[in-house]
């Protein structure tokens, strides 16, 4: 019986490793990075992975050989050893090495995400969340957002590609999150504060997603980024504030 | 204590029990009825996230008339909250605290009962008014509670926010403050009994490790459970009496900060306790004593420790300070440190023994291999800049459930096979168990493995369609794989409750020693009888000496038996 | 039984669970409203002719039809809406011509809407218990957020833009995350369901006044009905050229007319400082409690908007905000002054005063937002 136990517990090991082989195979697995966060988050999901990876193996490879081994069941001598320092020392040194390491390595990631306060000034636009939609308030052809000529976009927020972009994060209700899956970007939006993000996007259209349960539409509450080259993009902030000042419909689509 | 004793009646043999074993067996029979609840609630949220929008079986019709028997968003919602609620606060916590700590601590110590077995009786009769109170929400007006078992303010206190706000939710906090009091009532309890009532010769370093592991979940839940039931009060009050600690105004992530600083010692709450069952099974059913006794202890309780210190974790993206989020960083992966050392201790127990593999030592096995899975997966979410990617994803879910589901559960299996014959006089049946593990091993991974693959492609927790987002629209295949396997892990869990209703008639009958282990709960009768122990015990040697000798079997009991000839 | 046969009857049980499995579909009926059903109590024979006939001709949600527009509203769109459509549809890998069937734009109701706004469109779905303001009951026919006058029914386009900008401040949320089809879809399904109780409505009302009802008398009252929706383009409120300029001399002309109860009069109900507490809106009750004066036309208390907030439902635009007070609300109480004649019959206010009254309304939240 020990064999067929120790198989189970490889095949185990072996749906598990295969399980991260051949999710990105198929599209189970990081979606395309676009922002300036993405690549030093990815090269951090893989690192730990492999790290994870290793640990896995090892741990279960002990288990599923002990397991073949030590299943007989017979009466023998067992190791009396109750501890053995040596050993311990290096279950605990070697891991510690590696969680430290780990723990030092991604603090410069960090920093660069959260204290790299980008120029003051206004934001290119606040994000509005509310039961369960996204607003963007632009702040028009004044500059200054908090304006009559502020302008109001549903849905999409649009801003310049290759550029430093600051969003300023308001709630009308409860808490929110603008989450970005392809810029590795989230951050909870509290209501009775502004908190403001950063990224760095490639051209084109992505999901924002509300990532913080706001209720029983939270699953809809779906939004747009659209990055633009930078002549784009100002050529469409024109054509916004102008139709501030005309009657024509807009669909936007 | 002897036969002599008048038998008491039935009301105060089943209902108002004071003996620990009873209070014990109910803790275990409430948190099971509970389980279909919570049980039924995941299967429910499985259907819907693989069969997005269509008529759900059985119930569908009856609950959702208005929409042709299509469950509705706000239903969801109710859904994962009664679930995350019902398993954590009625089935896991009531099961690891309640029945392994009521049913195990007096018999391991020695001890005929415990110290405050009115304090007991009351802890276990806190439960079900605090179910009901759970259940109320259903017929309050707007449904039950729909904010998430976590219930951040403001969502949770507004009475507008959500469906259950106008009722609900006020019966969730009254639930969960009533179930944190029984929970403080049965710490006070474990830690008198373990500190004031073991028997002679029973060191601390003689104490088997399930009792280390439940003395330190009862400290954690002395700590902790004060500040969730302060916190508690306070929504309570900002949504009765219109006060502001939680509302824009005032300080929406205050909650967070005080349900995490329990929330998250309540994670090894419910996993010290598995740990110390394991590593006494590993030891019984491996015949070997724990390698390294000692840093086992030293780890349980500097996992207890940093516990205390790593909450923060949870609230990386919540807009708090950058700076104290890098200190929860470096507590966090230093908590990984003792978790994995106890790992470790796991499998050179295994080196150079003698396995039997029997249900519970294969469920001992299993722990190992689920939880070192589980704690690996929590290194992303220990990494700051990983976890602004996966906070709130699947990855989060696949973690969490490995080291609940995995780890927990998987203890708990361990423990009734384990402990089935003491509390019965009876064996279940070895070949049901093995083939209840072997699909449930296998099973669980079929859930909760492929969510971090789709967690890492960015699929949030929480949201009742997840495809309406076209980043996600390509995830509903490996959702469609992980609720067949829900389906089928849930129905294998029939094999269990067969073997129970088998093995309660018809079971192999045993004697108190039928794993010829060592600790002290296997000196009484199976079951044991009223006051446990019918004769004195002193305590003459840890619970962990297994070598074969020439005279006996391979194992040296903890205690000899004082009037025995 | 034996413990073996119930192993195997266990394991048999796996596979098949797996395997080639179809979710039911939903179950649901359109039938009659509770009103048509109150008022033809006493008449049974007419309560099931009227739902043979509504059927006959509206079908089912399981096999929608829409007798003025067989093939859904694909004809009817504009050349610009035709081109972003085509646009895309082609990035999307579709035909450019791609467009859903009414049973596709019945699903894709079912599925987005039917949760808040009922399957027969009756804003009685299971989520509208916990929502406020109340979703729209679309059987009336009346839609708030329109560009039109004269309390028209709404334009094609008045419904693709409440769908894609939503209507802030409500739980109608935006769904421009949905195809172009997709939404032209849903306000085919969205009309469909208006006329179909707007039909229904006057049948029973013709019943109730002449005891006539059969399938020619049915097709006229389609036919009525019909037309209403087909004058809206008519009734649109359009603005040529360039809007007059936001200015403080106009702003300060904005609060006369704001103040002024022969003209403007918007103090009466919103209030001096735009808060939505004028003292026409709310009323003191039989027990001396204060409450909302005016019910809107689906019989719900209305409050004024607080204008300090900066959340417009009908869009942010001054182009919106003119044409809301060009025409009023529709179903509401607020009443539009864009063509209330003077004494003399000339217009009462001067297009010019419409401006300067929006850009004070659009000024009001500055500085008294958050």
């Amino acid at each position: 019986m020990r064999r067929v136990w120790a198989l189970l517990f490889a095949a185990f090991a072996a749906l598990v490793v295969a399980s991260f082989v051949h999710a990105p195979e198929r599209g189970w697995w990081l979606p395309e990075g676009k922002s300036s966060f993405a690549p030093s988050t990815d090269a951090l999901i893989r690192t730990i992975l492999w790290v994870m990876g290793a640990f896995f193996v090892l741990t279960l490879g002990l288990l599923v050989l002990f397991i073949w081994r030590q299943g007989d069941g017979s009466n023998a001598a067992r190791s009396d050893k109750s501890s053995d320092h040596r050993l311990e020392l290096i279950w605990t040194v070697v891991p510690a090495g590696v969680l430290v390491w780990l723990a030092l390595t991604q603090m410069d990631e960090w920093k660069a995400m959260k204290f790299s306060t980008p120029g003051a000034g206004e934001p290119i636009a606040e994000v509005w969340a509310s039961q369960f939609d996204w607003r963007m308030r632009h702040p028009g052809a004044d500059g200054r957002l908090g304006s009559a000529d502020d302008w109001e976009s549903p849905y999409e927020v649009v801003v310049p590609a290759g550029e430093e972009v600051r969003l300023r994060l308001r709630s009308r209700d409860v808490i929110h999150s603008f989450f970005v899956p392809a810029f590795r970007l989230k951050q909870d939006i509290v209501p009775g504060r502004a908190i403001s993000v950063w990224f760095t996007a490639e051209a084109g259209e992505y999901d924002l997603v509300c990532a913080e349960l706001c209720g029983w539409g939270h699953y809809k509450m779906a939004g747009r980024v659209r990055v633009l080259p930078p002549e784009e993009y100002q050529a469409f902030v024109q054509r916004q504030n102008a139709l501030q000042l005309s009657g024509a419909e807009v669909s936007g689509r | 204590m002897s036969d002599s004793q008048a038998k008491p009646g039935w009301f105060s043999s089943y209902v108002w029990s004071l003996d620990h074993k009873t209070i014990g067996i109910q803790f275990l029979v409430f948190s099971m009825l509970m389980l279909v609840f919570g049980l039924a609630s995941s299967l429910a949220i499985r259907w819907q996230l693989a069969w997005p929008w269509t008529q759900m079986p059985v119930v569908g019709r009856a609950l959702f008339p208005e929409t042709g028997g299509v469950p509705t968003p706000e239903f969801y919602t109710v859904l994962f909250t009664i679930h995350g609620s019902v398993m954590i606060f009625f089935v896991v916590i009531p099961l690891l605290t309640g029945w392994l700590g009521n049913y195990l601590i007096p018999l391991m110590i020695g001890a005929g009962d415990m110290a405050f077995p009115r304090l007991n009786a009351l802890s276990f009769w806190l439960m079900p008014p605090a179910a009901i109170a759970m259940l109320a929400g259903f017929w309050s007006e707007g449904g039950a509670a729909s904010a998430g078992w976590t219930a951040y303010p403001p969502l949770s206190t507004s009475v507008t926010t959500t469906a259950g706000g106008a009722g609900g939710q006020t019966w969730w906090l009254v639930s969960i403050t009533l179930s944190g009091i029984a929970s403080t009532l049965g710490a006070i309890n474990y830690i008198t009994t373990i500190v004031k009532l073991r028997a002679p010769g029973l060191d601390w370093f003689r104490l088997p490790l399930t009792v280390w592991a439940l003395f330190i979940a009862a400290i954690l839940q002395l700590a902790g459970l004060p500040v969730l039931t302060a916190g508690g009060l306070m929504q309570l009050s900002d949504r009765l009496f219109e006060t502001q600690f939680f509302s824009a105004q005032g300080a929406p992530i205050l909650w967070q900060h005080l349900f995490w600083f329990y929330g998250h010692p309540a994670v090894y709450v419910v996993i010290l306790p598995a740990m110390g069952v394991v590593s006494d099974v590993l030891s019984v059913h491996a015949r070997k004593g724990v390698f390294g006794y000692r840093p086992m202890v030293y780890s349980m309780l500097a996992i207890a420790g940093l516990g205390f210190l790593v909450w923060g974790h949870h609230m990386f993206v919540s807009g708090m300070n950058p700076s104290i989020a890098l200190a929860f960083q470096i507590s966090t992966t230093l908590i990984a440190l003792p978790a994995g050392v106890t790992v470790c201790h796991g499998l050179a127990t295994l080196w150079g023994s003698r396995i039997r593999f029997t249900a519970a030592m294969l469920f001992a096995l299993g722990f190992v291999a689920l939880f070192v899975t589980g704690g690996l997966s929590g290194l992303w979410l220990t990494s700051t800049p990983v976890d602004v990617y996966v906070h709130d994803t699947y990855v989060v879910v696949g973690h969490f459930h490995y080291i609940v589901f995995g780890g927990s559960v998987f203890g708990l299996f361990a423990a009734f096979y384990h402990w089935f014959p003491k509390m019965t006089g009876r064996m279940m049946h070895e070949g049901l168990g093995k083939l209840h593990f072997a699909g449930t091993f296998i099973l669980t991974s079929g859930v909760f493995l492929l969510m971090h693959q789709i967690g890492i492609a960015g699929m949030l927790r929480r949201t009742a369609d997840p495809y309406v987002y076209e980043s996600f629209a390509h995830l509903r295949e490996p959702n469609l794989l992980i609720t067949v396997s829900a389906i089928l892990l849930a129905l294998w869990q029939l094999l269990f409750f067969v073997n129970i209703a088998w093995s309660l008639r018809a079971g192999r009958r045993v004697g108190a020693n039928p794993w010829q282990a060592n600790s002290l709960e296997w000196e009484a009768a199976s079951p044991p009888g009223h006051g446990n122990f019918s004769r004195a015990l002193v305590v003459e040697a840890g619970p962990y000496e297994y070598q074969p000798s020439r005279t006996e079997g391979d194992n040296r009991p903890q205690a000899r038996t004082i009037s025995a000839p | 039984m034996s413990l073996r046969s119930v192993l195997l009857a266990l394991v048999g049980l796996l596979p098949a669970a797996g395997c080639g499995f179809q979710p039911g579909a939903a179950e649901l009926a359109w039938g009659l409203s509770a009103k048509s059903r109150e008022e033809l109590a006493e008449a049974p024979q007419a309560q099931s002719e009227l739902a043979r006939l509504l059927e006959q001709n509206f079908g089912t949600p399981a096999d929608p039809r829409f007798p003025p527009a067989p093939q859904g509203g694909l004809a009817e769109l504009k050349p610009e809406r035709r081109a972003a459509l085509e646009r895309d549809n082609q990035t999307r890998g579709l035909a450019a011509d791609h467009y859903p069937t009414p049973l596709e734009s019945a699903e894709l109701y079912r599925v987005h809407c039917l949760h808040c706004h009922g399957a027969a469109g009756a804003g009685d779905g299971p989520t509208a218990a916990s929502i406020n303001p109340k979703p729209r009951d679309f059987r009336k026919g009346i839609f708030k957020w329109a560009a039109v006058k004269d309390k028209a029914r709404p334009r094609r386009e008045d419904l693709t833009t409440i769908l894609e900008n939503g209507v802030y401040g409500t739980a109608m949320h935006s769904f421009a995350r949905l195809p172009v089809a997709e939404i032209e879809g849903l306000a085919d399904h969205v009309r469909l369901l208006s006329v179909r109780g707007e039909v229904e409505t006057l049948a029973v009302n013709h019943f109730k006044e002449e005891d006539e009802l059969d399938e020619e008398l049915f097709g006229e009252h389609i036919d009525t009905v019909w037309s209403r929706w087909q004058r809206a383009e008519s009734k649109f409120i359009a603005w040529e050229g360039e809007i007059p300029s936001d200015s403080p001399a106009m702003r300060a002309r904005g609060r006369e007319l704001y103040l002024d109860a022969r003209k403007g009069n918007c103090v009466q109900c919103h209030g001096d400082a735009g808060k939505g507490d004028g003292p026409a809106a709310w009323k003191i009750n039989a027990k001396g409690k204060k409450e909302l004066a005016y019910l809107d036309d689906w019989g719900f208390p209305i409050q004024p908007r607080d204008l300090t907030q900066g959340i417009y439902r009908g869009g942010a635009r001054p182009i919106d905000i003119y044409r809301r007070i060009y025409a009023g609300i529709n179903g509401g109480p607020m009443p539009g002054i864009g063509e209330t004649k003077n004494s003399q019959g000339g217009p009462l206010v001067s297009s010019d005063d419409l401006w300067a009254l929006v850009h004070y309304v659009r000024s009001i939240p500055e500085g008294a937002g958050p």
